[in-house]
């Protein structure tokens, strides 16, 4: 029978040790069946009877030694709130995200965008690459050649859902694996024209050693010229890290240099200084796709 | 509670909304973050830390209950399970010259810059608190505020371990007396008011 107190006094005595140690420093397995045992023979107190006290007197303890939580962090954070909206939103009542696609653009002076797609990728994948592999040639380089907007994949993930939510003009374009060697490469960029920003997304694109090599993206913009016109824009060198199988990688980058109207986007895989000095890529990766139909 | 209103930020935030999140971070950022640097061995530890506890404030948002308590003591209560949680996988306790200053220093009695001063059940804490010695004081801090262990607080401070559980376990409950007993006196005033 429950008697509302421990059976006897070095029971309680145990007890209450326990719930101290518990509070202060958490438990092992046995000592928490020990807690578990004791706390199920009596009802003064439960598992959590110290944890406001304890609370409190962190409260406290943190008045008196208070630091600011850097403003990094803090944005981190409010991204994860934003992470779990998305998915308690998704779970409540699922609602898939709605695009609606850019219709491809047809520049005046010329009407090789208005080929069929595969002609249109090997023109594109001509442009990309045939600069680069062009001795002597100069590709648009930013001061800076880091894309270097990177974060946790979980925070960027849910910013990405956030981004094409919130950017009206944003359109979502397929990477097309571009070789047999990244034939099981697949994802999406998505693009917003207006602030010239976006979201790159991989599946099963190999990690790199940072030490060796670093992948580039390319954006094609059709304002210039015509892509066998004028060499593709450099948007910047990333890396990517191990992830599990089937895992995603996300980019989020803003280019650094104007881009009017991007036709189409390129990813290289470049030595360690990336693809300043042109024809020094190792490998060609991926690129790009026309605009997906709405 | 909300800058604008009487309705707990919280509460705010179950109901999605986006200013109660940068204003819980504005109010509470602060307090979980320093309990993560002096409770985690490095701050890049404590950084994985307050991210994994502000997930948790914010799935947990909805359970919070205004009649048991004030946010802080709720969200406290929530970083202090989570980063005991992560001091045991990772089986590292600060170890650096923090932990000294306090064995060794008096206990601090003002307020920081940049606090944001304290719920009514830390007032409370802090009153039972100073009726403590200050060994017992000094071992309730280094238990709760900077994770050490009861072997561990026996070895800095040259107390007996028994001395020490004993300090802890007092402590504690003096404080959650003075907690109990303050809402025994505002619901005896609500039910007379």
């Amino acid at each position: 029978m429950n008697t509302g107190q421990p059976h006897n006094p070095s029971d309680a005595d145990r007890l209450l040790d326990l719930l101290t140690e518990q509070t202060a420093t958490g438990l092992d397995s046995n000592k928490q069946a020990e807690l578990d045992r004791l706390l199920a023979g009596q009802s003064e107190y439960s598992s959590d009877s110290f944890d406001e006290a304890a609370g409190a007197l962190s409260e406290v303890f943190v008045n008196a030694a208070f630091e600011p939580m850097p403003e990094n962090l803090r944005e981190r954070c409010i991204g994860s709130a934003h992470a779990v909206r998305l998915t308690r939103d998704q779970d409540d009542a699922p609602t898939p995200i709605k695009m609606e696609a850019k219709p491809v653009p047809v520049p005046a002076t010329n009407s090789w965008s208005s080929m069929g797609w595969v002609a249109a990728a090997a023109c594109l994948m001509l442009a990309v690459f045939g600069w680069l592999q062009t001795p002597g040639s100069t590709v648009l380089s930013p001061a800076e050649p880091w894309i270097n907007i990177s974060g946790n994949q979980a925070v960027l993930a849910s910013s990405r859902d956030e981004f094409i939510k919130s950017h009206a003009e944003a359109v979502i374009w397929d990477w097309a694996a571009w070789g047999d060697e990244y034939a099981d490469v697949s994802g999406d960029v998505v693009w917003d024209p207006k602030t010239n920003e976006g979201y790159m997304r991989f599946t099963n694109l190999p990690a790199n050693d940072p030490n060796e090599s670093h992948y580039q993206l390319w954006i094609v913009d059709q304002t210039r010229g015509t892509p066998l016109e004028v060499p593709p824009v450099d948007g910047g060198m990333f890396d990517v890290e191990e992830t599990a199988d089937g895992g995603e990688w996300i980019v989020h980058f803003k280019a650094r240099l104007p881009v009017g109207d991007a036709f189409g986007f390129g990813v290289t895989l470049e030595g360690p200084e990336g693809a300043v000095v042109s024809g020094q890529q190792k490998k060609t990766v991926i690129a790009i796709s026309p605009p997906q139909e709405s | 509670m909300s800058k604008s209103g009487n309705k707990p930020i919280l509460e705010r935030i179950a109901q999605g909304e986006q200013a109660a999140v940068e204003e819980c971070m504005d109010q509470f950022g602060g307090l979980v973050w320093s309990l993560a640097r002096r409770m985690m061995p490095d701050s890049h530890t404590a950084e994985d830390a307050v991210q994994d506890i502000f997930v948790d404030v914010w799935k947990n948002a909805a359970r919070y209950d205004r009649s048991m308590g004030s946010e802080a003591t709720f969200i406290a209560t929530i970083a202090r399970r989570r980063l005991i949680d992560r001091l045991r996988r990772i089986g590292r306790r600060p170890t650096g010259s923090e932990l000294n200053d306090t064995v060794h220093s008096p206990l601090v009695k003002g307020e920081a810059e940049g606090s944001v001063g304290l719920s009514e059940q830390a007032l409370a804490a802090r009153e039972a608190l100073a009726e403590l010695s200050e060994d017992q004081q000094r071992v309730l801090q280094l238990a709760l505020f900077h994770g050490q262990t009861h072997e561990k607080i026996a070895s800095a401070t040259g107390l007996p371990l028994g001395t020490v559980k004993t300090h802890a376990r007092r402590g504690l409950m003096k404080v959650r007396e003075a907690l109990n007993s303050m809402k025994s006196s505002q619901e005896q005033a609500g039910v007379t008011a």
